[in-house]
């Protein structure tokens, strides 16, 4: 029989970094859908922000929120895309996300509003879209987003009122219409 | 008069603005037809944007990330080894003595269960008889480092743990594993092929049964029928001890397996 090793506590902080992180990925998901409307362009942001965050896992600080430092991360890789598509030109894909789960109704309903709403976000600039993803979807308060974002938390509520105002404006005017 | 900003209006509607400036907003808001409609507005906003994500939160997290987590933090192998004694006994004679036509229909229900493989295994491979195709990163990762009885926590429900380790008929290094987690809980065998750990076979565990925590006793390998049917295919020539298996993991599982052997 072999001898059982000695308990490693920092083997179990690994462990636990490695659960937490997992954990996270649908909520990354989630936020870099709303930053892009092409899935495989928000996957790779995710991917990207993956490996960037992981790669630098040393800087991280355990015991401080990894959701935090998580959603920094894949904003910075989105502000970095959205700086090369002004420069290159962007991407079309308004119908790759019909392809989501085509076969439940319920989802298609669901994904119609989805599908709006990520419309109505193409009026926003990619901060504004970051924002609004952070307070409205991810749940954040102006204070955790505008640590996330790294900009004055004056400057948050003054972008994000702005961005939500816009958003009802078109979400409302593409209702009324057939 | 006092001067209302968009910020105060968003922030009231929110429901984070202090009691005193929110009664002044309140009761703007009661004699002023703009102000309650611009407040209603960033309330809907809210609402409208607060699920209208969430459908991407179902759907099953890419094998290509949890690849990248790998290669960052390699799953660890957890302090506990549990003892195997009871599973090395039954082995050989009872493994060999299935028929052929249960060798094909094993086969058969390999191809079945296949799918539940995916978070352990890459795309199935080339339709070999038994063969399922290269084991994942995160698989590989664990067959290569972890003793026999060695539990490697994948996240909070998957596990894996190598079983057993044997050399085949063909020379190769094979080794038995137990996965845990939903839909990945079964056991199979991978072997080593030049190019990496190739899955032999692997059953999903039946439904009914539980492993939950530590208790890892699942599928057990040594009587399942599809499990024993691979293995006569592959044919086990030796079953590495303790000391062999140290040896293979300290060779990569490459190099001259035969001297590990010898080395008892």
């Amino acid at each position: 029989m072999r001898e059982a090793r000695p308990v490693n506590a920092s083997r179990d902080k690994v462990a636990d970094l490695r659960s937490e992180i997992v954990a996270l990925i649908p909520r990354l998901r989630r936020f870099a859908l709303g930053l892009t409307r092409n899935r495989d362009e928000a996957d790779d942001m995710v991917q990207l922000a993956l490996e960037r965050g992981l790669a630098r896992l040393s800087h991280f600080t355990i015991g401080t929120r990894l959701d935090s430092w998580m959603f920094r991360i894949l904003q910075n890789a989105w502000i970095d895309l959205a700086r090369r598509r002004q420069r290159d030109g962007a991407p079309v894909d308004l119908d790759a996300i019909a392809e989501l789960t085509p076969d439940a109704l319920e989802d298609a309903a669901r994904l119609s509003v989805q599908r709006e709403v990520q419309q109505a976000m193409t009026a926003l600039s990619a901060d504004q879209r970051a924002l609004v993803m952070l307070v409205l979807v991810e749940g954040y308060s102006y204070q955790e987003a505008a640590d996330i974002v790294e900009i004055p938390v004056g400057t948050v509520m003054s972008r994000l009122s702005r961005a939500r105002q816009i958003l009802m404006d078109r979400l409302s005017v593409d209702g009324e219409r057939p | 008069m006092i001067v209302v900003t968009d910020e105060d209006l968003m922030a009231f509607a929110d429901g984070v603005l202090g009691e005193a400036a929110a009664a002044e907003i309140a009761a703007l808001a009661a004699k002023d037809p703009v102000v309650a409609a611009k407040i209603e507005a960033f309330r809907q906003s809210r609402a409208t944007l607060a699920g209208a994500f969430d459908a991407v939160l179902t759907e099953a997290v890419p094998d290509r990330f949890l690849a990248s987590i790998d290669h960052y933090l390699p799953a660890q192998a957890t302090a506990e080894v549990i003892s195997l004694d009871a599973r090395r006994k039954p082995k050989a004679a009872a493994r060999f003595a299935w028929p052929d036509w249960r060798q094909a229909a094993a086969a058969a229900m390999i191809a079945v269960t296949a799918g539940g493989v995916g978070y352990w295994a890459k795309p199935l491979g080339d339709g070999a008889a038994i063969g399922l195709g290269a084991a994942s990163p995160v698989l590989a990762r664990a067959l290569d480092a972890g003793q026999s009885g060695q539990r490697f926590a994948m996240s909070s429900e998957a596990g894996l743990i190598p079983v057993t380790s044997f050399i085949d008929k063909e020379a190769r290094a094979c080794r038995e594993f137990e996965t845990q987690g939903g839909s990945s809980a079964g056991a199979g065998i991978a072997c080593r092929a030049a190019d990496g750990w190739r899955i032999e076979a692997w059953v999903a565990q039946p439904t009914g049964t539980t492993s939950g925590g530590k208790d890892f006793v699942t599928v057990g390998v040594g009587d399942n029928p599809v499990l024993n049917a691979a293995l006569a295919q592959l044919g086990e020539s030796h079953l590495l001890d303790g000391a062999q298996e140290a040896c293979a993991i300290a060779n990569n599982w490459r190099g001259d397996l035969a001297a590990c052997v010898r080395a008892k």
